[in-house]
C-alpha cells in the first residue's frame, strides 16, 4: 500500500562501472522489458516507474514509497534474464532524488554515453518513456521528470558544443577498415541484422564507396528499407554464412540471444581466404560473435566498446565544454527537482 | 679527424635522422608527416652519401665495399636509393621515415662498429670485374632485403595496433596492411631477381676459380639466395603471409647482415692479393 513519502530512484548498471560481458548476460530483449515493466506495475510500493534498455546500460527510473524497493527490482530482472540480484548490485548504481534527476539528465544529454554527446540515448529514452505512457506506468512525477530531462538535453545539444568534434561510430570503423584495406572500393561488406547502429555503420561503409553490400536480416521490411538506402543487395538470412568467406568487412548487428557466429567457424572461414584480412564489426548487444576469434590472425574484431573508446579519443579537447555542461546540467536539475514536489519526503527520510 | 668522405657520409646519415625526428615531432603533435620536406631531407641525405661512397670509390678503384664501414654505408645507400626509385610509386605512408631509419642505423652502425674502417693490407677486391660486379649487386639487394624489414616492421606495427586497438598517434599514419603485403611481395620479387643476378655473376668466377672460393661464404650466400626464394614462393603459394612474412623478412635481413662477416672474413682470406696502391695499379690506372 503506498504511503505519503515518496521518493524518485533510478537503477542500474552501464558501460562505466559494468564490463562488455556481463552487460552482455544483463541484456533485456524486447519482451523481457514489456515483462519487467508489468511487474514494476504489479509492485504495491512502486507508484511510477519506467524502463531504459540500450546496449550500453539498464536503468529503471521509479518512484517508490520508502522502503528497500531496489533489491526487489533487481529480484525481477533476476527473474527475467537470470542474471543474480548479488552481482547486480556488484555492478550497479543507485540514485535517490535530486541525484536521481541530475543522471538522468546527464543520461538524456549524453553526457554519460560512451561516445559522450552522442543523441542517440535521447531517442532511445524517449522510446522508453513513451511504451511506459503506453503501459501507463508513468503519472505526475515521472512525466515532468522525462519531460524535463529531455528539454535539458535540448539545452545540451543546442547551447553547448558538447558534440561538436564527435567522431561516429562510423567513421571509426570506416577508418579502422581503411587501415587495414586501404581503398574500399574494392571491399565488399555484409551487413547481418538491421539495428539502428548497424544501420548507421552500414551507411557510413556505402558512402566510402565499397564495391559491394550484402543485407541480410531476420526482419525483411528493414532489411529491404536499410539495402534501399544504401543500394545493398539483399540475401536471405539463412545463407550469411556462405558469402562470409568472399566479403572484406562484416557487420554484425542482430538482436540474437547468443553468439551466431564461433571461433571455429571463423578459423574455417579465414582459411578459405588465405592472405586476406577480415575486418568484422560486432555491434550486437549480446555479442554475435565468440570474442575468444578476434585472437585469430587475419581476423581484427571490434565491438561496440572498441569502437566507442577511439571515439572519444578526443574528449580531452573537449572536456572544458562538457564540464561547463555537467555544470549547468546540475544546477537545472536543482530546478526540477524542487518542481517535482518530492523534497519534502526526501528531508524527512534524510 | 674524420676525413672529407666520411664527413659526407656522416651528414648524410644525420639527413636521414632528421627526416625522422620530424615525422616524430609532427606525430606528436598529432599532425600529419610532411611527406614533401621528409623526401628533400632524404634526397640531400643522399647526395651527401653518394658523394662521400663516390670518394671511397675513387679511392679503391672500384665500388666502395672494401671494409665492414663501407660494406654497410653502401647497403645504407641501396635502401635509400631503391626507396627514392619505389617510394613515389608505392606511396605507402611512412615508408620514406622507415626507410630513413633503417638507413640512419645502418650507417651508425658503420661507423660505432670498432676497426671497421681497417682496409686489410692483403685486400684486393677481385681484380675481376666479375666478382666486383656480384659484391656490389648482392650489397644492393641487401639494400632491398632491408627495405624488406622496413615495411615488415611498419606491417607488425599495424597489425599490433589493430589487434590491441589503438589507434592514436603514429598507428593512424601507418600504411594500410594490404598494401603492404602488395609491395612485400612486389619488393621480394625484385629482391630475389637481383639477387639471383648476382649469384649468377659470382657463379661465373667460381666456377673457373674454384680453389680460391670458401666454401663458407660459398655456402652462406647460396643458403641466403634458396632462403629468400623459397619465402617468395611460399608467399606466393599463400602459403606464408600476414605476419608470419613479416617476421620471416625481419629475421632474414638480421640474419643477412649478421652472416656479412663470416663472409667479409673468407673474402679477405680468399684473396692474398697485394693491396692496391699506384705501384700495383697497372700504369694505365696509377696517378
Amino acid at each position: 500500500m503506498p504511503t505519503d513519502s515518496p521518493r524518485l530512484v533510478s537503477i542500474g548498471c552501464n558501460h562505466h562501472k559494468t564490463p562488455l560481458e556481463i552487460r552482455e548476460r544483463m541484456a533485456l530483449s524486447s519482451e523481457g522489458v514489456k515483462a519487467l515493466q508489468d511487474r514494476l506495475k504489479e509492485h504495491p510500493q512502486i507508484r511510477e516507474a519506467a524502463v531504459l534498455s540500450t546496449c550500453n546500460r539498464i536503468e529503471i527510473y521509479a518512484v517508490a514509497d520508502n522502503g528497500d524497493c531496489e533489491r526487489e527490482i533487481a529480484g525481477f530482472l533476476e527473474g527475467i534474464n537470470g542474471f543474480p540480484v548479488d552481482e547486480f548490485f556488484q555492478h550497479a548504481y543507485v540514485h535517490e532524488n535530486l541525484e536521481a534527476v541530475k543522471h538522468a539528465f546527464s543520461v538524456a544529454s549524453g553526457l554519460d554515453s560512451q561516445m559522450v554527446g552522442e543523441t542517440q540515448i535521447l531517442g532511445q529514452m524517449k522510446n522508453s518513456y513513451a511504451a511506459a505512457i503506453e503501459d501507463k506506468t508513468v503519472g505526475p512525477v515521472l512525466h515532468r521528470f522525462f519531460q524535463k530531462s529531455f528539454q535539458a538535453a535540448k539545452w545540451a545539444r543546442t547551447e553547448t558544443k558538447i558534440g561538436s568534434g564527435q567522431v561516429s561510430l562510423g567513421n571509426v570503423a570506416v577508418e579502422l577498415a581503411t587501415r587495414i584495406f586501404g581503398r574500399l572500393t574494392v571491399s565488399r561488406t555484409l551487413v547481418i541484422g538491421s539495428g539502428e547502429v548497424g544501420q548507421e555503420v552500414a551507411k557510413a561503409f556505402r558512402s566510402r564507396g565499397v564495391a559491394c553490400m550484402s543485407i541480410a536480416s531476420r526482419t525483411h521490411e528493414r532489411a529491404e528499407e536499410l539495402a534501399r538506402e544504401v543500394d545493398g543487395l539483399l540475401i536471405p538470412f539463412n545463407t550469411w554464412q556462405d558469402t562470409l568467406p568472399y566479403v572484406d568487412v562484416g557487420i554484425f548487428a542482430t538482436s540474437a540471444p547468443d553468439h551466431i557466429l564461433d571461433r571455429k567457424t571463423l578459423a574455417s572461414v579465414l582459411a578459405k581466404r588465405p592472405r586476406k584480412p577480415l575486418f568484422l564489426i560486432d555491434l550486437a548487444m549480446p555479442r554475435d560473435i565468440e570474442a575468444s576469434a578476434g585472437d585469430l590472425p587475419n581476423l581484427y574484431l571490434y565491438n561496440l566498446d572498441d569502437l566507442g573508446t577511439i571515439a572519444n579519443e578526443n574528449l580531452e579537447s573537449r572536456q572544458k565544454e562538457v564540464d561547463r555542461c555537467f555544470a549547468e546540467l546540475s544546477r537545472k536539475a536543482q530546478y526540477t527537482w524542487k518542481g517535482l514536489g518530492l523534497q519534502r519526503s526526501a528531508a524527512h527520510k534524510g | 679527424m674524420l676525413i672529407p668522405d666520411k664527413w659526407l657520409l656522416l651528414i648524410g646519415t644525420m639527413a636521414y635522422v632528421a627526416a625522422l625526428i620530424l615525422t616524430l615531432v609532427r606525430l606528436s603533435d598529432r599532425r600529419p608527416p610532411m611527406h614533401g620536406f621528409n623526401l628533400v631531407l632524404i634526397l640531400c641525405g643522399w647526395l651527401m652519401q653518394t658523394t662521400g661512397l663516390w670518394i671511397l670509390g675513387m679511392e679503391a678503384g672500384s665500388c666502395p665495399i672494401r671494409n665492414p664501414f663501407e660494406v654497410l654505408q653502401f647497403i645504407s645507400w641501396s635502401i635509400i636509393i631503391v626507396y627514392l626509385f619505389t617510394g613515389q610509386v608505392f606511396r605507402l605512408s611512412l615508408f620514406g621515415t622507415g626507410s630513413a631509419s633503417m638507413a640512419a642505423i645502418i650507417g651508425f652502425l658503420a661507423f660505432l662498429i670498432p676497426g671497421a674502417t681497417h682496409i686489410p693490407e692483403n685486400y684486393y677486391i677481385g681484380g675481376d670485374p666479375r666478382i666486383n660486379a656480384h659484391a656490389s649487386l648482392a650489397l644492393f639487394s641487401y639494400g632491398i632485403f632491408g627495405l624488406l624489414a622496413v615495411i615488415s616492421v611498419l606491417y607488425l606495427m599495424q597489425n599490433n595496433s589493430l589487434k590491441t586497438k589503438r589507434n592514436a598517434g603514429i598507428f593512424r599514419f601507418l600504411p594500410s596492411l594490404m598494401d603492404m603485403d602488395t609491395v612485400l611481395m612486389r619488393l621480394l620479387i625484385v629482391a630475389c631477381i637481383v639477387y639471383t643476378i648476382s649469384i649468377a655473376i659470382g657463379a661465373l668466377y667460381w666456377f673457373s676459380n674454384l680453389s680460391e672460393i670458401s666454401l663458407a661464404k660459398l655456402v652462406l650466400t647460396l643458403a641466403l639466395w634458396v632462403v629468400y626464394l623459397l619465402v617468395m614462393f611460399l608467399r606466393a603459394t599463400n602459403k606464408l603471409y600476414g605476419t608470419r612474412l613479416a617476421r620471416t623478412l625481419v629475421l632474414l635481413f638480421v640474419a643477412a647482415l649478421l652472416i656479412l662477416w663470416p663472409v667479409e672474413a673468407s673474402r679477405s682470406h680468399a684473396h692474398p692479393h697485394p693491396a692496391i696502391s699506384s705501384e700495383t695499379l697497372p700504369p694505365d690506372n696509377a696517378d
